[in-house]
């Protein structure tokens, strides 16, 4: 973390810089960013033209000889769980790309010795599953700790609300869990990306997975988390559920932070339907499902989770036996690089590895990747070497960042809960099937990416 | 007494002070009696306060600018809190509220930063008037269950049924400011002069407002209005026998503190370019309680301090190494310890402190 005194006068002179524009004060920061580059000693060459070639934007140039990501995760609140499995995560990222390890050898753009010369450092935060503290948090980072990348969420109003501030700072935000349609969709923003897949995705996952498993005239009952995630998740499974014949008998939606489910359950119950779908997530989710088999429900109709995690599983325990739903990633996908990256991890932390973690892990070399590529962290050049950028060394296939929404079309696990007695170590689900990417996604006019208009580089 | 503005009679005091001496602690008095010291002071703290909070206290700008905007809701919470003796336990509704009106009024009508303040303030206006009128017809705990159901009720339309205006849970991410006057954009840095102090244009607004807002609350609670506000705070009864009207003081108390919530809304609105659904949450209102009380009830700079030393534990403290994460718990022992050990706030503390060096208390 560079000292306070130095980053105060240097912020001001950039500031001044901005503001004045005048070819004096240009050079002036001309020279500070040289100066910075002598301090560091082990940068190399590239760095003097790094800073000299672009102008300065939001965090950029870097100043000395490292560069700091922010992790902006939940340490408490409800979601503090899957934070924590995050930062992990994060922090081997930051291992990793110091030292080599994991991913580092598979990425041919990365090293092993820091990012374009610099050494990584981190700065975490708490967003307490709130957007406000979390936005708070990320301001923080951006102009104290001179993060050059904000990455983290595991909640979608979090992503968003970063994301808006990102751009309106000029700093990167490589989204970590969020799944709401709204994120790439008409709240997306230019220097935002997202790895992870949305509702509208779950929803052309989990349909055919229903209705090879149940059969395809069914009726169902939904049950959604009363926000814009919970919402564009009942939508999108409505429609297409719809699709392959069957029918809605009526979606009812739960006020957020419900603790107890009992009076909608058994108004579910009642309905005659077939499938129960539970559109919540985290504690709620947990909680929806453990109700809804303690009250017999399950003996009668078929219950679905569409978007859940290891965590919430554990937290539900024998209740999610049988229940299906997507998940981000998991360990038991087998090929090269999950392997690589659950041996890491359980090599570090003794533990499995969850979906979320993987998606930080994947983000941050992502972003460590895409600077290397483009030579330098002047932002705009880094978004353009993210756009349209194809890659397989993630662990689940071939993937597009897509430039029209910055949404990454990728396969989509489908999983279904173990029954307790099968439950160890860490592992409460059984993987289906792993969706292919070109059974789902939509094109840059349709679904989501309609509604999104990304916004400016910052360098036109 | 230190619950008690400074001159409350200023004429008398100043008389007196005069013919007794003309010893340093005698001039300090004086300096403080007059109204426009008040200003003065807060004049010379917020363009100090950055660079102190930027190099000392590990801090940044930003957060130095939030601060501000927290202290304002805070200075108009204590008018009704420490000066009239009503606990409202709604008063996010107004600083959401405020937030949500002058974000909408900015994407959908204009986008100038002083009419932007202006429709989220007369909004709160508009709105503490009728939440007002309803929940003052009960007083002690029923008016702070009343008014947070209010504030319940408010968070829970803008999280569904009002979505299309708010974007709910998402918060509303349309906000879009245009340079103040036309020319100084308020995400900019600032010229020459002033950039020795500060790095960012916003923090002049917000201190420019701040200081306006100080010098509202001073002028309002050195006023005859003010002093019925106090009567009314020390017995509600005799008050009324007087022959005052102490509905519709009260009423007005209300109005004046959701006001200043309104002000600090709308700034928080400009500040952030977005609203979070949160700011309607209950917490909020729960924040605000606990900024005023830690920082002093009944007293014009309290407050100031409650709202800073609140938002320094919850963005500084909670980004340090290991402490981070129990940063809640650190808020709450701080409250517990700040209650027990001075029971009239920051602000009682300062005032105990300066009363032993001056050599007592003038008053």
């Amino acid at each position: 973390m560079p000292t306070n005194g130095s980053s105060v006068s240097r912020r001001q002179l950039l500031q001044t810089t901005g503001a004045a524009g005048t070819v004096g004060i240009a050079g002036l920061a001309g020279c500070s960013g040289d100066g910075g580059d002598g301090g560091g000693g082990g940068g190399d060459g590239g760095d003097g033209g790094d800073s000299d070639s672009y102008p300065a934007l939001g965090n950029f140039p870097v100043e000395g000889d490292t560069v700091t990501f922010g992790f902006n995760v939940p340490q408490s609140g409800p979601y503090s769980s899957e934070g924590q499995d995050e930062l992990r995560a994060y922090q081997l990222a930051k291992k990793h790309l110091n030292n080599g390890g994991g991913w580092i050898e598979d990425f041919e753009d990365l090293s092993g010795d820091g990012v374009l010369g610099y050494t990584v450092d981190s700065v975490n935060g708490d967003t307490a599953t709130d957007a406000d503290t979390a936005r708070q948090s990320a301001q923080r980072m951006i102009n104290r700790d001179d993060a050059v990348m904000v990455s983290g969420g595991s909640s979608s109003a979090v992503a968003i609300a970063v994301q808006g501030l990102c751009q309106q700072e000029n700093v990167m935000f490589m989204a970590c869990l969020t799944h709401s349609n709204d994120t790439t969709g008409k709240d997306c923003v230019r220097y935002g990306f997202r790895e992870m897949f949305n509702a509208y995705m779950t929803g052309q996952a989990l349909a055919p997975v229903l209705e090879e498993e149940y059969g395809s005239d069914n009726t169902f009952y939904q049950l959604y988390a009363d926000y814009s995630w919970g919402q564009t998740v009942q939508e999108s499974m409505n429609q297409f559920l719809s699709d392959v014949g069957w029918e809605e008998l009526n979606s009812v939606p739960t006020p957020l932070g419900t603790s107890d489910f009992s009076s909608y359950l058994s108004e579910a119950a009642n309905s005659g339907a077939d499938v129960l779908l539970l559109d919540h997530y985290g504690l709620d989710g947990a909680n929806s499902v453990s109700q809804a088999v303690n009250a017999g429900l399950d003996e009668d109709m078929e219950i679905v989770v569409p978007l859940y995690n290891r965590p919430m599983a554990q937290a539900a325990g024998g209740s999610i036996e049988g229940v299906f739903g997507t998940i981000a990633w998991d360990s038991q996908i087998d090929n090269d690089a999950s392997n690589s990256f659950t041996t890491a991890f359980e090599d570090e932390y003794d533990r499995v590895p969850s979906g979320p973690a993987q998606l930080a892990y994947a983000q941050t070399l992502q972003y460590a990747a895409a600077a290397e590529r483009a030579g330098t962290f002047y932002p705009p050049e880094v978004i353009r070497e993210l756009e349209d950028y194809e890659y397989d060394n993630v662990g689940l296939g071939q993937e597009t960042m897509r430039a029209c929404d910055h949404q990454a079309q990728r396969s989509i696990p489908v999983a279904r809960g173990l029954p307790e007695s099968e439950q160890s170590d860490g592992n409460f689900i059984d993987l289906v099937q792993v969706t292919s990417r070109d059974d789902v996604g939509y094109a840059c006019d349709s679904g989501p990416a309609a509604e999104c208009e990304l916004g400016e580089y910052g360098d036109e | 007494m230190s619950d008690e503005p400074r001159d409350a009679t200023p004429a008398a005091a100043s008389e007196s002070g005069a013919d007794v001496s003309d010893g340093f602690a005698a001039r300090l008095s004086r300096f403080r009696e007059r109204e426009s010291s008040t200003v003065l002071i807060t004049i010379v703290g917020v363009l100090v306060f950055p660079f102190i909070f930027n190099n000392l206290l590990n801090g940044y700008t930003q957060l130095a600018t939030l601060m501000l905007i927290w202290g304002i809701f805070a200075v108009g919470f204590d008018i009704l809190l420490g000066y009239t003796g009503l606990l409202s336990f709604g008063h996010a509704v107004f600083w959401g509220g405020a937030a949500y009106a002058a974000g909408i009024f900015s994407a959908s009508v204009s986008s100038q930063p002083l009419l932007v303040l202006l429709a989220g303030t007369v909004f709160a206006v508009l709105l503490a008037w009728v939440v007002g009128f309803l929940s003052l017809r009960r007083g002690g705990i029923y008016f702070a269950i009343l008014t947070l159901t209010f504030g319940q009720m408010a968070f829970y339309l803008a999280a569904s049924p009002l979505a299309f205006l708010t974007n709910g849970e998402n918060g509303f991410t349309s906000v879009t400011i245009a340079p103040l006057l036309g020319v100084i954009d308020l995400h900019g840095g600032v010229p020459f002069p002033l950039s020795i102090a500060v790095d960012n244009m916003l923090y002049v607004f917000v201190a420019v407002v701040t200081v306006l807002s100080v010098a509202m609350a001073n002028r309002i609670l050195h006023s005859p209005y003010g002093i019925v506000f106090r009567a009314i705070r020390e017995n509600e009864r005799r008050a009324e026998f007087v022959g005052l009207h102490v509905w519709r003081y009260k009423l007005m108390a209300f109005i004046i503190s959701a006001a200043f919530a309104g002000i600090a809304g709308s700034l928080f609105a400009i500040e952030g370019n977005y609203v979070p659904l949160g700011s309607l949450y209950w917490t909020e209102s729960g924040a605000i309680v606990i900024m005023t009380v830690l920082g002093g009830v009944g007293s014009l700079f309290g407050p100031l301090f409650g709202a800073g030393l609140y938002l320094y534990i919850e963005n500084i403290v909670s980004g340090f190494e290991t402490l981070g994460s129990f940063w809640h718990l650190i808020l709450g022992i701080v409250f517990v310890v700040a209650v027990v050990v001075f029971p009239d706030g920051i602000w009682g503390g300062i005032e105990y402190l300066r009363d032993k060096v001056t050599g007592g208390d003038e008053s």
